[in-house]
């Protein structure tokens, strides 16, 4: 007779977009291999370290969404390990801050992490191809740490003019930032 | 670091789950939404392919007889297939039906197909299927239709893995000729009139094979206690976190994402309520993931 493992909890998944798009290939691409904790819903201005209990009372009771199937925006927030009494985080220093393009025109994008090292590189995704596409969705760093990504419009995109942003992480450190994109409706076919 | 690897052999197990479904479809409505159609097909024909709900499709015949001539029975037989009860002379036509899967890896469970047709004015001819005993082609496991009061007589054949029967012979003189000319349709219904050829009932058990994975996420004690969420950094440009988070670093697990070897997101779970973890806890979540 034994007592079950309460600290073991059970939960179930759903298949993102890309997943389902794998999946359906059925060609061995759908593979798992790796995870990730995350903390979205999470405000932390909630969390009173000052108070003798129940610090966290109010947190532990936000409500938690449903999952989504947007692998762009379904985990955000990653949770990284760093040696207790680490003070500062990794943070992804992206030049330029903001871009703004005519239509058809190309953006190098180029990405350095401060405070850490992301030595498996970056990753980066467009939330609206139509408007721009991204060449490469990874980049390794080069000797100094710098990383790149282009950004296509007009016709070697979704030929759309208008504003999107564009999300960056860091593989190891889990770091991102955002970079709002706006392409000119100069030169667009209507 | 943020992503972890899994150990495959310790993190991961895999199991196929397989369950049956009983299908009785008696009427073309049935048919349809089961996504099961019968057709003619016919290798010089010019027409085009009629569904089991009598309309024309856009699929000429001579297109269906050669991807199904080829595909099941020669990678030559382009024009003619061999003729099922005799197996000697060969047939430019023949009644197809397809049972629609859900995923590729359904099939029909073999030994449990039974059809009643009518021939014309003749009704109650019921066939059903004689798997073989192993599997000989390369289209997987494949069964004879008989007559079921003549197993002798034997009218098509079953591939079971893609769901597909194909009538291509049967005793004229017993009367379960799939072989009459297009003109005498092959459709579902309770009857036949003269000269045509009708399903009335058609009965069949699917096998529909489902994938669980169960993946061991572990959150030791020294590791997921800093968060890259913005609300837990005091200075976004420099990074600082919060002084409330620093003096005992705390994080809440809220999600959980599965990834590929690209750090493509793939699946995703939520745990509710939000878990505390901080360096003097370990977690361990279970992921279930049914596909």
């Amino acid at each position: 007779m034994a007592f079950l493992d309460s600290t073991t909890a059970v939960i179930d998944a759903i298949l993102t977009r890309k997943g389902r798009e794998l999946l359906a290939k059925n060609d061995g691409s759908f593979q798992i291999t790796k995870f990730a904790f995350g903390d979205d819903e999470i405000n932390y201005q909630l969390y009173d370290a000052t108070r003798a209990t129940n610090q966290d009372a109010d947190i532990l009771n936000l409500p938690v969404l449903e999952p989504i199937s947007n692998q762009n925006v379904a985990l955000l927030y990653r949770l990284v390990t760093l040696p207790q009494g680490t003070l500062k985080i990794s943070t992804l220093k992206i030049t330029p801050t903001t871009g703004s393009v005519d239509f058809g025109d190309d953006l190098i994008l180029t990405v350095v992490t401060e405070n850490g090292t992301d030595s498996q590189g970056y990753a980066a995704t467009s939330r609206d191809p139509n408007i721009a596409t991204l060449q490469n969705t990874t980049s390794t760093p080069d000797a100094n740490g710098v990383g790149n990504f282009t950004l296509q419009t007009g016709p070697n995109a979704g030929g759309v003019a208008g504003q999107t942003i564009i999300d960056i992480t860091g593989v190891n450190t889990g770091a991102r930032r955002q970079v709002t994109l706006t392409v000119s409706a100069s030169g667009a076919i209507t | 670091m943020s992503l972890m690897e899994f150990n495959l052999d310790r993190d991961v197990t895999t199991a196929a789950i397989v369950s049956k479904t009983n299908y009785e479809i008696t009427s073309p409505t049935a048919a349809s939404n089961r996504s099961i159609d019968a057709f003619v097909m016919e290798a010089t024909s010019t027409g085009f392919l009629v569904n089991s709900k009598g309309t024309v499709t856009t699929t000429p015949l001579s297109s269906a007889f050669r991807h199904i001539s080829n595909y099941f029975f020669s990678s030559s037989a382009a024009n003619s297939i061999p003729v099922a009860h005799n197996n000697v002379s060969t047939t430019s036509l023949a009644r197809v039906m397809t049972i629609g899967r859900a995923t590729g890896d359904d099939a029909i469970l073999s030994g449990s197909i039974t059809a009643t047709f009518s021939f014309g004015l003749v009704a109650n001819k019921i066939i059903v299927d004689r798997p073989e005993l192993s599997i000989s082609g390369s289209v997987g496991r494949r069964g004879d239709l008989v007559e079921k009061g003549d197993i002798t007589n034997v009218v098509g054949s079953v591939f079971y893995d893609t769901g597909t029967l194909v009538f291509h012979g049967g005793s004229y003189a017993q009367g379960t000729n799939f072989l009459l000319p297009s003109g005498s349709g092959f459709q579902f219904g309770t009857g036949a009139t003269a000269g045509t050829i009708a399903c009335q009932n058609l009965s069949f058990v699917a096998l529909n094979l489902i994938k669980r994975s169960m993946f061991f996420t572990r959150a030791f004690n020294k590791e997921y206690n800093y968060t890259n969420n913005p609300t837990a950094i005091s200075n976004a440009a420099q990074g600082s976190i919060s002084s409330n988070l620093t003096g005992n670093p705390t994080t809440f697990i809220t999600t959980v994402g599965l990834y590929n070897g690209d750090n493509e997101l793939l699946a995703v779970a939520k745990t509710a309520p939000p878990v505390k973890k901080d360096f003097s806890t370990e977690k361990i979540f279970s992921i279930r993931l049914q596909y």
